[in-house]
């Protein structure tokens, strides 16, 4: 019995931010709700709703306290104070400012909490050391950056209130961190982060529409089981509850959810028709007047199973007597594919050498701190849709125009969100089609903000989860001839993105070396977990984990050095651009100078010695080598080599609007939503640089998917080679005409105008000039200094195209160009084993990155050392671990471990630009190779720690447990 | 995640509160920091009908020492066992182990109370009392009583109190001159529960040889357990590195480890041979200094 229907109330009166606040609030709504929903004070954020990351931190009675493990009634009579207390966005606190400055964030999530966790630790130690502020933080989780960002911001805010640096007065621009161009290439703090520190970006849950409904949802408890019966008579009739949602209604409304293989007999629902196929799948959908209402119907909602094998195992899920979770489909295999490239069988066979091992890189992912959610909103009157979501799916509105049976444009998805990380994985698809749909069939606007235990164990988050065979031929010198790779992807319950990123690898499938044959057998398996959403790489980091460790095997096995093997291997700088066997075209760098800098930066010449020392003070100390390749800017047509379904497009096209206005501002408008690229600001930058003016004028808006921009959104690392095509290709349209108009009014011929300084100046008379605010005028106002046929208005739009031209691929999987910039970087890490309790900490780590030309190095820097944060999640610390029901153990931030400031060390960064010649500005993808080389190079700086064991590490994550079994021949 | 329907009552007074408890019995649930009830509430593993505040009760909160032993309140926050000065002078074991626990966003909210009714094998407290032979005092409706730590943690999250009961502080015999301490902790991050926390206290005699010796384990097992065969093996004995390596031995036979997704119980029993060895260790190298 848990207590009665009617919601015991209480009266509550508190000090906010030192303003008093009274409201009347249910006597079970935690603080964390009530600030957010009563009080509009939506800075401090919900995470995990456990009292785990640290997102919800407020001050109470000026001590940093959980506020989602706090009853609002509790704080009665206390003063309270949130991340809104020490400034606003014009006016930042030190604090606030200090994280501003130093990019302390990406997505801003975390960031309010963190604040609040500085500002306790600053209040009793006004100027703590890195490890004080280190442990004073360790509570409050951030998946974006390394934390190196956040304890300088601390060290800095402390020196500023140290100098009685008070809030001040200044408009939250760009200028603000940077005067006077040129802009690209500078280290100007993002744009964005003055909101987020002030606690002012908007993210899906601080998104509301008048009279909106909320949804929970009811999971099935077994891994795989028929649904007998469901009796929802007692949710129906709970007080407050409006409907509740069944997977039979859905085929009458909306169609299943695209899967991107021609496997029709794989029926996929929101919510699960007949049977369940995995522990944690939605059965029921609760809709309610708020979520706590939502969840306690849920409780009420009777589902009778009948209980049927569970397919918990990848290999075993493709052996022929396994149960099958899609009987009419007729295996638990979603795809299979084997690729030859070049002459493998027979390179085998001469080879002088063979190796091969068996690899196991298990599931986690990019775990945001923000949750998925959305909002929808039917209009009944113009039979259109709205949907607000925290998502970055690429071309989300097609897919829901024909899920719902909609035509495209009556469709508008709003693009305007900040949404609190991604890597990847915020693609909430089924999410999006259920919201959407339950929206039309009450009629009523719905939000659904997925708690943590939706996020973990049933929202399609998951990364990929293989198991690979991997053999490598080689010469007596190391030097790799032929790759025969073998992969059992666990895809989940069904397809999912899980076989397409099985396929991605392809693209570099050799990673840095010269290695003329490869076989890859790819087989996506279908099992009872829930769904893999991408997931930064894009499945391409388990195929560099698995390389580089075979990389390291051979150097092992023949007695090479594992620098040595590399440099052996190594696709020279004078061989690019290069293709690989699968057809992939590699278009620059310098592999060797970046190997030459890691070893230098990390004093390689050091090793041994800093290994004895280490040994004297009874630890052993090992270092770590990876050197991985990150395909950046994807091509659709890679995927061509998965079927003829696929084969639905030969560009990945990005457009954009530029728009200079009547008073000479401009507006560049994008038509997708960040999460935390900070594309606000990177693409004021090429604004400012394109047209020669300041960041003052320039703002970046959003167009919602009814806008006109195409767009194909944040995915495969695309939007920093894109955007400045598209960007310049537009801005040309618009100084063309400028320049003629500037021209006209001149009386001198528009070939002699040129643009500097905000002035158009006649070349030949410098005397001639008019300034950029009048043309802006003329153009909208003086018809007569128009050129014939010319339009009024500064307006034009573009679309750029692929730098890469897409061919098919040939019909045995050769695929043509690959993706448009291929990213390198070396990664050291060192760490440091305790002999005894095998305890691993990670004490150094050195990266020597290459991704071109930087736009912002502080964002760069901040892309890789946060990648590095996430590969130390995946080396040692997270997984999805299932155990054989197919139950999932670590579904909560109590047993899925993130890394804190305490697991994550100081990164040493060191950039190599070789600029990419497919792009003007000579970028290349920043955001995989922080965190792509980090698992492989961790897991051999642990091997190398223990090298005098002889032990062998294949699986990820190695934990001390893990290690004291291999240590003990276990 | 929301926690489900409760009525809320707000102790008004000790007598208040053991009025409630009396009356509700097991379907009333003490909220003092609420960092394990409430989370517990909002997975709704907990569904108390009845929500007892107690964190308005006056006079729970304080630290005294007096006549060899010390007392800590219940509401007592475990922030403060960092700073409160009668801790650092007297008892600074409880100062490190603290630094185990959680965050200072936990410890600022959660409660040395708390801590012991929750009876998580993996949390620090638990372990500490263990060692220091402290007493749980429990209160009812016209009765007190004070339990032995041995015979308050009974297994997982189970406690020798009855539902009608509050707890109200714990008391403990200071350590006496001539003793160290030791504590050990492996967990899996920082601030984490612990895989495996180890606590010794060592007192030495005039010799050097050890003449009391209390040694405990949490996280390995169940329950925080006191490991008797090695304290029996250190008492009278010079404590040498064999000794103390000999005692590490016996939490073999002493305890029965469990195994989870975080580790298996042979990791777990041998890594509490390695901290009992480790927080022994440190015990008598802060004997033989006192």
């Amino acid at each position: 019995m848990s207590g009665s229907h009617t919601e015991p109330m209480a009266r509550i009166s508190l000090t906010l931010n030192g303003q008093p606040a009274e409201t009347e609030v249910p006597a079970r709504k935690t603080l964390l709700d009530t600030v957010r929903e009563e009080l509009g004070q939506t800075g401090t954020h919900a995470g995990c709703e456990h009292g785990v990351c640290g997102c919800c931190n407020v001050l109470l009675d000026g001590k940093v306290v959980r506020s989602c493990l706090l009853l609002a009634v509790q704080a009665d009579g206390h003063d309270v104070r949130t991340v809104e207390s020490l400034g606003s966005p014009e006016r930042l606190g030190p604090l606030q400012r200090a994280f501003a400055d130093k990019h302390a964030m990406q997505c801003g999530y975390c960031t309010p909490g963190m604040i609040m966790a500085a500002a306790d630790l600053l209040a009793v130690n006004p100027d703590p050391d890195e490890a004080e502020i280190r442990t004073a933080l360790s509570g409050n989780l951030c998946r974006c950056t390394g934390y190196m960002e956040i304890v300088d911001a601390v060290k800095d805010a402390a020196g500023r209130i140290a100098r009685g640096e008070t809030p001040v007065d200044e408009p939250p621009s760009l200028s603000a961190g940077a005067a006077g161009g040129p802009y690209i290439g500078r280290r100007i703090p993002p744009v964005e982060d003055r909101r987020f520190v002030a606690g002012k970006g908007t993210y899906i849950n601080d998104f509301t529409l008048p009279d909106v409904l909320h949804m929970a949802t009811v999971r099935s408890p077994y891994a795989h089981a028929r649904i007998l019966s469901i009796d929802t008579s007692r949710a129906e009739t709970h007080p407050g509850v409006v409907a509740v949602i069944l997977g039979e209604m859905l085929p009458d409304v909306i169609d299943p959810v695209p899967q991107n293989l021609d496997i029709p007999d794989v029926v996929w629902y929101p919510l699960a028709l007949d049977k369940v196929r995995y522990a944690g799948e939605w059965v029921a959908a609760v809709v309610a007047r708020d979520r706590y209402v939502a969840e306690d119907a849920a409780e009420l909602v009777e589902v009778e199973y009948e209980m049927l094998g569970p397919v918990v195992d990848p290999e075993e899920a493709i052996r022929p007597d396994a149960p099958v979770l899609h009987e009419k489909h007729g295996s638990n295999i979603a795809y299979e594919r084997v690729l030859t490239y070049g002459p493998v069988d027979e390179t085998f066979d001469e080879a002088g050498h063979v190796f091969e091992e068996r690899y196991r890189w298990n599931r986690h992912s990019g775990v945001p701190l923000e949750t998925f959610g959305a909002v929808a909103r039917w209009d009944a009157g113009r039979q259109e849709m709205s949907l607000w979501a925290s998502h970055q799916t690429p071309n989300i509105e097609e897919q829901l125009a024909k899920v719902l049976r909609l035509p495209l444009n009556k469709l508008r998805v709003h693009q305007h969100l900040d949404v609190g990380g991604s890597h990847g994985v915020k693609r909430g698809r089924k999410h999006m089609f259920l919201t959407t749909a339950v929206s039309r069939m009450l009629g009523r606007p719905v939000k659904f903000i997925e708690d943590r235990l939706e996020n973990m164990s049933s929202g399609d988050g998951h990364g990929p989860d293989r198991v690979y065979y991997l053999r490598a031929a080689c010469d007596g010198d190391g030097r790799i001839q032929a790759l025969d790779i073998r992969c059992i992807d666990d895809a989940g319950a069904y397809a999912g993105r899980g076989a397409m990123q099985l396929i991605k690898p392809i693209t570099a499938i050799v990673g840095p070396y010269r290695i003329p044959a490869v076989r890859y057998h790819a087989i996506s398996a279908l099992t009872s977990k829930t769904n893999q959403s991408p997931y930064r790489g894009f499945g391409q980091a388990p195929a560099g984990y698995v390389l580089e460790r075979m990389v390291d095997l051979i150097a092992r096995e023949l007695g090479i050095d594992r620098a040595e093997i590399r440099s052996r291997n190594f696709i020279q700088p004078d061989e690019f651009p290069y293709t690989i066997p699968t057809g992939a075209e590699y278009d620059s760098g310098d592999y060797p100078i970046c190997l030459e800098k890691a070893l230098a930066v990390s004093r390689a010449d050091t090793w041994e010695q800093q290994r004895r020392e280490a040994r004297e003070r009874g630890k052993w100390l090992g270092f770590g080598l990876s050197t991985v390749i990150e395909p950046g800017g994807g091509t659709g047509m890679v995927f061509a080599v998965m079927g003829p379904q696929m084969v639905n497009m030969d560009t990945n096209m990005e457009g954009i609007r530029v728009h200079v206005d009547v008073t000479g501002m401009i507006t560049v408008t994008i038509g997708f939503q960040s999460c935390g690229q900070g594309h606000e600001t990177t693409t004021t930058q090429l604004a400012c640089d394109f047209f020669g003016v300041a960041p003052e004028r320039v703002r970046i808006a959003r167009a919602d998917s009814m806008e006109g921009i195409v767009t194909r959104a944040t995915s495969g690392n695309r939007l920093h080679l894109m955007l400045p095509l598209a960007l310049f290709s537009a801005g040309r349209k618009i100084k063309d005409k400028m320049q003629a108009i500037a021209a006209n009014a001149l009386e001198v011929p528009a070939e002699r105008i040129e643009l500097a300084g905000g002035m158009f100046t006649d070349r030949e008379d410098p005397e001639k000039t008019v300034s950029w605010d009048q043309v802006c005028f003329y153009a909208y106002r003086r018809d007569t200094l128009l050129s014939p046929g010319m339009e009024p208005g500064l307006m034009a739009s573009a679309v750029a195209k692929h730098p890469r031209g897409f061919v098919p691929p040939t019909p045995d999987g050769r695929v043509a160009g690959g993706f448009a910039t291929y990213t390198f970087s070396v990664h050291v890490p060192v760490v440091e084993v305790d002999p005894e309790t095998l305890e691993i900490k990670l004490v150094d780590y050195y990266v020597v990155h290459d991704c071109g030309k930087v736009i912002n190095p502080l964002m760069v820097e901040s892309f890789c050392y946060g990648g590095v944060n996430l590969g130390i999640g995946g080396a040692l610390y997270e997984q999805f671990k299932y155990d054989e029901d197919g139950q999932l153990l670590s579904q909560t931030f109590m047993d899925y471990l993130l890394p804190s400031t305490m697991e994550v060390p100081e990164i040493v960064l060191e950039e190599h630009e070789t600029p990419a010649p497919g792009n003007p500005v000579g970028a290349k993808a920043a955001g995989e190779s922080g965190y792509m080389p980090a698992p492989p190079a961790i897991v051999s700086a642990v091997e190398d720690a223990l090298r005098h064991t002889n032990v062998r590490i294949t699986d990820t994550p190695v934990t001390p447990d893990i290690l004291f079994g291999l240590v003990n021949g276990r | 995640m929301k926690p489900p329907i409760f009525d809320y009552v707000t102790a008004e007074s000790r007598e208040h509160a053991l009025a409630v408890l009396r009356s509700h019995g097991d379907d009333a649930k003490v909220l003092a920091g609420g960092q394990s009830l409430v989370p517990l509430m909002s997975f709704r593993l907990a569904k108390p009908a009845v929500l007892l505040d107690i964190n308005r009760l006056e006079g729970l909160d304080s630290i005294e020492a007096s006549d060899g032993s010390m007392r800590i309140g219940a509401l007592t926050r475990q922030c403060e066992l960092l700073t409160h000065p009668l801790i650092a002078e007297h008892c600074p074991l409880v100062r490190a182990a603290a630094e185990f626990i959680g965050h200072p966003a936990i410890r600022n909210r959660g409660t040395v109370g708390g801590s012991v009714a929750h009876a998580d094998p993996a949390a620090e407290l638990p372990v500490l009392l263990q060692i220091l032979d402290a007493g749980i005092e429990l209160c009812a409706a016209g009765s007190q009583r004070t339990v032995p730590a041995d015979d308050f943690f009974m297994g997982l999250l189970m406690t020798g109190m009855n539902p009608d009961e509050l707890l109200t502080g714990i008391s403990f015999p200071l350590p006496g001159k001539g003793s160290g301490w030791g504590f050990h902790e492996v967990a899996r991050r920082h601030g984490d529960f612990a895989l495996v926390a180890a606590a010794a206290l060592i007192t030495l005699d005039d010799r050097g040889a050890v003449a009391g010796a209390a040694v405990a384990l949490g996280g390995i097992g169940d329950r925080p357990v006191r490991v008797v065969a090695a304290e029996e093996t250190l008492k009278g004995n010079r404590p040498t590195p064999e000794t103390i390596q000999a005692a590490s031995h016996e939490v073999d036979g002493a305890v029965t480890p469990v195994g989870d997704i975080h580790a298996s119980e042979a990791y777990r029993a041998h890594l509490g041979q390695v901290l009992t060895k480790r927080a022994v260790h440190d015990a008598v190298e802060r004997a033989r200094a006192s």
